[in-house]
């Protein structure tokens, strides 16, 4: 800031209102007080500039004039002033305190600078509003309120003639009212456009109504607050009809959530936070006396009003915004021509599908007719897997639609970003940054889009050209509930898992393998042992929860053999550990006490095993395996082994029991935990014995294994005779 | 030595002993007062000023190095103190140390008389990166992930932050966030998720040097010394430990920040005066 301009600055700060000062004065006089004689804001205005003219007059009656022929070397350096001038600020405070306080005590000099701005914007705008002006806009029916509202103002010299600096303001005033008191919507409309402008551009935030702020701009507040009131008298005129008939939607929009949820609340906060001061802000007096403490409460009251409808507006705002780009985007898509929208995005497809994994020519309508083309190549495939390929297919068609309209709608948004390229209001900046936010959250769901494509395409390409299924594709199919048509390709179709089984199966007995040995490669070929297996993912989506109550029962089991008293110390102390061959899968273990336990866990198995959604899932996955050569045209086997494999899942898994003694549930956690993981894996070896075992074998074991051994194959009739393998 | 006044226009062969602020405002034609002292043919020394508030502010008072010390300096107070009106209370100057002759200044202006008001003001501290760098708590120089520098922040997302600043009535530098005069490497925000949850703004618009232009942090969230960290820590790799680095006491809570975080900061900005406040003037 120019010295100039801090001297002119300090003036108008001093600058004494008439009507405030008369107020005061009026009140100071009743009290006794004495009193300045009264100046009128022109003379105050000039008192600096006066006061240092004189100063500088006395130096030049006094001194003479400063001659010289040149200057000593040197020249001062002063990098920058202080920038605040607190203690003059502080002491001027004090003072305009006590000022205050004479009239209120519960002013302050806040509520003198509040005062001060107010009235200072009075006598500005005044000087606009003359006499002459009310007087024909009252008589062309024109609302005075509204030419004050939006009125400037200027200020002026001693002699009444306009500052210099505020020519400018001068000027675009006396346009003003003469064009709008002339009722020609022509001549009123650059200045509806700039009272819009005002509107529009005001950001109200909750600083605005803090001390601080209204301190030093309570002049701009209150002319916002009341340009917001007025302008609802603006649209209501019927002369500017025209003008808010042609004004675009989302501005329309904007003004009116402003209008409705601000302006009231926003008022209020001004007039609650002046009362608290002491004043009456539309009146522009002191209060006498002032209830402080129901001022502060209509303060926090309106305060927190004013607090949610700016956070209703600002909520309003942004859906307004939103409304105006989807609005925009569906207007540059319904102006594109057809096909055309489509031809850009076509390379962006085909580089999304890239990326996806896919083929480019997936990404196309192109693909609807290699698709037929593979159905006339693979009748019989198509026939056996109709349903889903029909299915899929139509479910490719309903993304690509989806797709190719988010690409259109990305598209637009591009466009619609490119108009607002040199954004400079507000409200285009604001309209940009939409179209970016849209027009990024479009090309996100487009690649999505474009990768369930390509994940779908794969899919099919899978069933009917035999290409390797991506994970993309794989989750497709699980996600739209064809695990078993997948299981049944992949376990049985060409080069599938039954197939790779056959070769280590030929290829074992070709290298001269033991029937364990070669039974032993095939079955592992069969991918079902391993959980990480793609045979094993299979087959455990197919098998889903039907067993997954068992490890439940389990661990409830041995909490209620504690209870009733048994001494899993004194189980674990008599087991012995046996083995019917020479492997390792052959182990088991025996002792009075854990037999019963282990007898005891087969049953809650068998349940499970023999219950009508267990036959449902061999009827399912019986097919895929029972055609492996490992088991030589015998289903009983092929039962057995996906018994086997239902035993190691669940039936022998002592995974659940291990978690509970970890938390230290059981009276004797570490006797519970051997005791159950050695009865689970006794259950694990009872399943691998039927067809295994010899006879001579089987005739040595203990007694009590023999039963869980008979209860168990009991078990695998009753699946195959559920599965209608016998009678 | 004479004293004589500068009349109001272009202060010509004394303009060099003049502020450069000073001399444009007599060339303006402001009401200036300008007091000029001359050796002979030469001039020496220059003061200037205005009254403000019953008080005269001395914007610029100087006497070139080879003649100090032979009363110039003196003789131009006197005179000016002749000529000042009864209703004036006295002298007052502020200005801001930033060079040796500055403190000649202070000590000349304590032998005339004023009194050293300094403290109490919002006044202005300057430390150097190398001295920060002792500190021991910028010495930590642990980054944390959560902190970004202005650089990393597109132009967009700036100016969504400075808007949700301005909502929130934050603290802004001049021309907002994304100002070019913002040294973007250096200044740190924490935003996550689009809010704008704290963020230590550094610019050069005080005394042209690296200056803390806004501090905003959400309340009782204690980032201000993240902040303040990141940002130093940067400054460091990026300029030469003798950069200097300003502050600006704008209220309490920034001034127990810098005592607390830079004690050893030294004030810069000077105030003194020469009178007595008279009761009753307005």
């Amino acid at each position: 800031m120019g010295l100039f301009e801090r001297i002119r600055k300090r003036s108008n700060r001093q600058q004494s209102v008439e009507q405030g000062f008369r107020t005061m004065r009026g009140t100071a006089v009743s009290q006794g007080l004495a009193v300045d004689p009264e100046p009128t804001p022109a003379q105050e205005q000039n008192t600096q500039t006066e006061a240092n003219g004189a100063l500088l007059q006395t130096a030049a009656a006094r001194l003479p004039q400063a001659q010289a022929g040149s200057a000593a070397a040197g020249s001062p350096v002063q990098d920058q002033e202080t920038t605040q001038k607190t203690y003059k600020q502080r002491r001027e405070d004090r003072k305009r305190d006590k000022l205050a306080q004479q009239f209120n005590p519960d002013a302050d000099h806040v509520s003198y600078n509040m005062m001060e701005q107010l009235t200072n914007l009075d006598a500005e705008r005044k000087n606009s509003m003359t006499a002459d002006r009310t007087n024909r806009a009252v008589a062309a029916r024109v609302d005075t309120r509204v030419l004050h509202a939006f009125t400037q103002g200027y200020r002026t010299d001693k002699k009444g003639e306009v500052l210099a600096e505020d020519q400018g303001r001068k000027d675009a005033d006396d346009a003003f009212l003469e064009d709008y008191i002339s009722g020609d919507v022509e001549r009123r409309w650059p200045h509806l456009e700039r009272m819009t402008r005002e509107i529009l551009n005001a950001d109200i935030t909750q600083g605005m109504v803090s001390e601080a702020y209204l301190e030093k701009h309570m002049g701009e507040a209150w002319a916002i607050g009341d340009k917001m009131t007025y302008y609802e008298n603006v649209m209501k005129d019927p002369i500017n009809k025209p003008f808010f008939d042609a004004m675009p939607q989302y501005q329309l929009e904007l003004v009116r959530e402003k209008l409705n949820n601000l302006m009231a609340s926003f008022s209020l906060s001004l007039n609650s936070k002046a009362f608290m001061k002491g004043f009456a802000m539309d009146k522009r007096t002191y209060y006498a006396k002032t209830n402080a403490e129901m001022a502060r409460e209509q303060e926090s009251f309106t305060s927190a009003a004013f607090t949610q409808s700016l956070a209703q507006f600002q909520q309003a705002e942004e859906e307004i915004y939103d409304r105006d780009a989807e609005r925009e985007i569906g207007r540059l898509i319904s102006e594109t021509e057809p096909g055309a929208a489509e031809e850009a995005p076509q390379e962006q497809a085909e580089a999304e599908g890239a990326a996806a994994g896919a083929p480019a020519a997936a990404q196309t309508d192109e693909y609807t007719v290699e698709f037929r083309k593979a159905v006339d190549e693979k009748p019989a495939v198509y026939e056996e897997y109709k349903t889903m390929l029909d299915n899929l297919a139509a479910k490719r068609s309903q993304i690509g639609a989806s797709w190719k309209s988010m690409r259109q709608k990305a598209a637009a948004a591009q466009t619609l970003c490119a108009m607002y390229e040199d954004a400079s209001s507000p409200q285009e900046i604001r309209r940009r940054e939409k179209a970016i936010e849209k027009g990024e959250a479009y090309e996100a769901e487009a690649g999505r889009l474009a990768g369930e494509l390509a994940a779908c395409t794969n899919a099919m390409d899978f069933f009917l050209k035999d290409t390797p299924l991506s994970e993309a594709g794989r989750a497709i199919l699980t996600d739209s509930g064809y695990v078993r048509e997948l299981a049944k390709k992949r376990f049985t179709g060409q080069g599938g898992i039954v197939e790779e089984s056959d070769v280590a199966y030929r290829n074992a007995i070709r290298d001269g393998k033991t029937i364990g040995e070669t039974r032993a490669a095939a079955l592992v070929k069969l991918q079902l042992r391993q959980s990480k297996e793609e045979g094993a993912k299979l087959n455990s989506l197919i098998i889903g929860d039907r067993f997954s109550g068992l490890s439940g029962q389990y661990v409830e089991y041995f909490h209620e053999l504690e209870r009733n008293g048994v001494k899993m110390s004194d189980v674990q102390a008599g087991m012995e550990k046996r083995t019917y061959s020479k492997t390792s899968a052959a182990s088991y273990v025996t002792g009075e006490g854990v037999d019963a336990i282990t007898a005891h866990m087969m049953e809650m198995f068998l349940e499970y095993l023999t219950s009508p959604e267990s036959i449902q899932y061999f009827r399912e996955m019986l097919p895929n395996v029972k055609d492996a050569a490992v088991f030589g045209g015998n289903i009983d086997g092929a039962v057995a082994f996906l018994a086997q494999i239902l035993v190691n899942k669940f039936g022998g898994n002592h995974a659940p029991i291990f978690d509970e003694t970890q938390k230290k549930a059981y009276n004797e956690n570490d006797a519970v935990f051997k005791v159950a993981m050695e009865a689970c894996r006794t259950l694990a070896c009872i399943s691998g014995m039927p067809g295994v075992i010899s006879q001579e074998n089987e005739a040595q074991l203990p007694a009590t294994i023999k039963a869980i051994l008979d209860e168990y194959r009991a078990g695998l009739e009753t699946v195959m005779r559920g599965l209608g393998y016998r009678t | 030595m004479k004293i004589g006044v500068l009349p109001p226009g272009d202060p010509g062969v004394f303009r060099s002993l003049l502020l450069e602020e000073a001399a444009r405002a007599l060339t303006a034609g402001v009401p200036l007062t300008a007091l000029a002292a001359t050796e002979g043919d030469v001039a020496v020394g220059a003061l200037a000023g205005y009254l403000e508030d019953d008080w005269f502010r001395i914007q610029s008072l100087y006497v070139a190095p080879q003649y100090r010390r032979g009363g110039a300096g003196r003789q131009l107070l006197t005179a000016l103190e002749t000529v000042l009106p009864d209703r004036c209370a006295g002298l007052v100057v502020r200005f801001t140390v930033t060079q040796e002759e500055h403190e000649e200044l202070c000590a000349f202006l304590t032998a005339m008389g004023f009194a050293d008001e300094t403290e109490g003001e919002q006044n202005l501290y300057m430390t150097t990166l190398s001295r920060l760098a002792e500190l021991p708590f910028f010495g930590k120089g642990r980054s944390d992930a959560r902190l970004r520098s202005f650089a990393t922040l597109d132009a967009l997302t700036l100016r969504i932050v400075s808007r949700r600043a301005m909502l929130d009535g934050a603290p802004l530098p001049e021309g907002g966030l994304a100002s070019p005069g913002v040294e973007r490497d250096i200044s740190t925000a924490l935003v996550r998720n689009g809010t704008l949850l704290a963020y230590a703004v550094f610019d050069r618009s005080c005394l042209h040097r690296l200056t803390l232009a806004a501090l905003f942090e959400e309340e009782g969230s204690g980032d201000i010394p993240l902040l303040l960290r990141e940002s130093f820590v940067r400054a460091r790799e990026l300029y030469p430990p003798e950069e200097e680095i300003v502050f600006q006491a704008i209220d309490d809570n920034v001034l127990k920040l810098i005592r607390e975080f830079v004690p050893e900061a030294k004030i810069v900005s000077r105030a003194y005066r020469k009178g007595e406040e008279r009761h009753g003037t307005i």
